[in-house]
């Protein structure tokens, strides 16, 4: 099973692809990942979402990963990587992310960890390579 | 501009060694490389361009709403046609009015791009990202690294007391057919080493002072050494011997191999087959280091990682 997103659909939040761009709600100050909706706290409208860029760190807070069985766009990932850990992320700023871990054996780690953003590319499709922000691990 | 204002790089995190692709081969071909670093699959020199500028602009002192040109060097772009610098401006977030200029057809890039920058009376981004890729069997592949170094440019850092550039036609030296994503050489040595040293000396003689410290394009890492009896016998930096060929990037590495010596006057020589030379002469020092932990993987992992062996057939 494949999710297949058009180029002009991926070009929309590009901000958000590479620098994991957020919502932080002007009400109430929680923040949203996408920047988009509205507020996931006090339910303020979407418009109260003001665009803000983190710095990219956070904690993995849910984690799996996948050794087969991969939409087709990640089968040459897998072929020259081993297996993907995808991953749900708790920012440092609060939003939840999620991504897939690069740099790493994915078994390795998991709940608790702690990553920083990196940009790679996620996949390449019609001729077109799409490159995203991933998640490495980090001492720091 | 007439100073290099900070340094960032980038280095993947896998290494293989010199022998482990030896024992694969019997025998290995790249001379002077002890071991190399090795990007992994989701790697290429977009987003190694983008991890290098990072790094330079955390240690500048312009924020990067400041930066007004992107120079980007590289001869292995992800693609043939389209704008690859413009992605890693997307990508880093610069100004939409930054000019983004990318260098390419030779590993002479990275030297193109600083002194393409350095002629901009604004702050720019210098970056340099190469992952070359040959046959798995030959003297290319066997060398070819990969890594990234961007430099700030700006008013105030290491000077930038001379420049000088020169250009002779060497056909067929180093090369890479259309189409083609692997790098090719003719396989004549004394040739290939006549067109190093007769270009790189060409540029190194136009200078009006002798190098004390030069760091050339490393293809390996004995070829530089090469390039100390056409200048005077200046002291040779590179870092081919750790992180092998890094292509445009090389030379910018050999200043991050000599600063990291505390040498306080670098003449950088970017060569690029074909056969052209830039000599970019740097006073002063900036404080530098590659730190970055190294995880060692097997012959079939490099394979593996570099695309040659995939299931829809390799070499993609």
């Amino acid at each position: 099973m494949a999710a297949y997103i058009s180029v002009p659909t991926w070009w929309q939040n590009l901000d958000s692809r590479y620098r994991l761009v957020i919502g932080e709600c002007s009400e109430c100050g929680a923040t949203k990942f996408p920047p988009e909706g509205a507020c996931i706290d006090c339910a303020a409208p979407g418009s109260a979402l003001e665009p803000v860029e983190p710095a990219g760190t956070g904690e993995i807070v849910a984690h799996t990963v996948i050794e087969g069985g991969e939409p087709p766009e990640f089968s040459n990932l897998i072929d020259t990587e081993g297996a993907i850990g995808a991953v749900l992320v708790e920012l440092d700023e609060g939003a939840r992310v999620p991504g897939m871990l690069t740099d790493c054996d994915p078994h390795e780690f998991g709940r608790g960890d702690r990553v920083e953003a990196t940009v790679r590319r996620v996949y390449e499709q019609e001729g077109v390579v799409r490159y995203g922000a991933k998640f490495r691990p980090t001492d720091d | 501009m007439s100073a290099i204002e900070s340094v960032g790089t980038y280095v993947p995190r896998y290494r293989i060694s010199a022998e482990t692709i030896g024992e694969a081969w019997n025998g290995f071909e790249a001379r002077g490389v002890h071991e190399k670093r090795v990007a992994a699959g989701d790697e290429d020199a977009v987003t190694m361009a983008v991890e290098a500028a990072k790094d330079a602009l955390a240690a500048s002192t312009y924020g990067r709403e400041e930066i007004e040109t992107l120079a980007l060097g590289t001869t292995t772009p992800p693609v043939e046609e389209g704008d690859v610098g413009v992605q890693v401006a997307e990508i880093m977030g610069l100004e939409r009015s930054t000019e983004v200029v990318v260098h390419s057809q030779s590993t002479r890039a990275g030297t193109r791009a600083l002194v393409g920058a350095l002629r901009a009376d604004s702050p720019g981004l210098v970056v340099a990202a190469d992952s070359p890729l040959g046959e798995p069997d030959d003297a290319v592949d066997h060398a070819a690294g990969a890594g990234a170094v961007a430099l700030v440019v700006g008013d105030d850092g290491a000077n930038v007391v001379e420049t000088a550039t020169y250009t002779q036609e060497y056909p067929g030296t180093r090369f890479r057919q259309r189409g083609s994503e692997t790098t090719e050489t003719y396989d004549a040595t004394a040739y290939e080493r006549d067109a190093y040293t007769t270009v790189i000396g060409g540029a190194v003689g136009k200078l009006t002072e002798s190098p004390d410290a030069i760091a050339p394009t490393a293809p390996d890492g004995s070829m530089p050494n090469r390039a100390a009896g056409v200048a005077d016998g200046a002291t040779v930096y590179h870092y081919a011997d750790e992180l092998g060929d890094t292509g445009a990037a090389s030379p910018l590495f050999g200043l991050v191999s000599a600063w990291e010596d505390d040498a306080s006057s670098v003449t950088v020589v970017g060569f690029g087959d074909g056969a052209g030379a830039d000599a970019v002469t740097i006073d002063g020092s900036l404080p530098v280091e590659i730190d970055r932990a190294p995880t060692d993987i097997s012959y079939t992992e490099y394979l593996r990682k570099r695309g040659h062996i995939l299931s829809n057939g390799g070499d993609a």
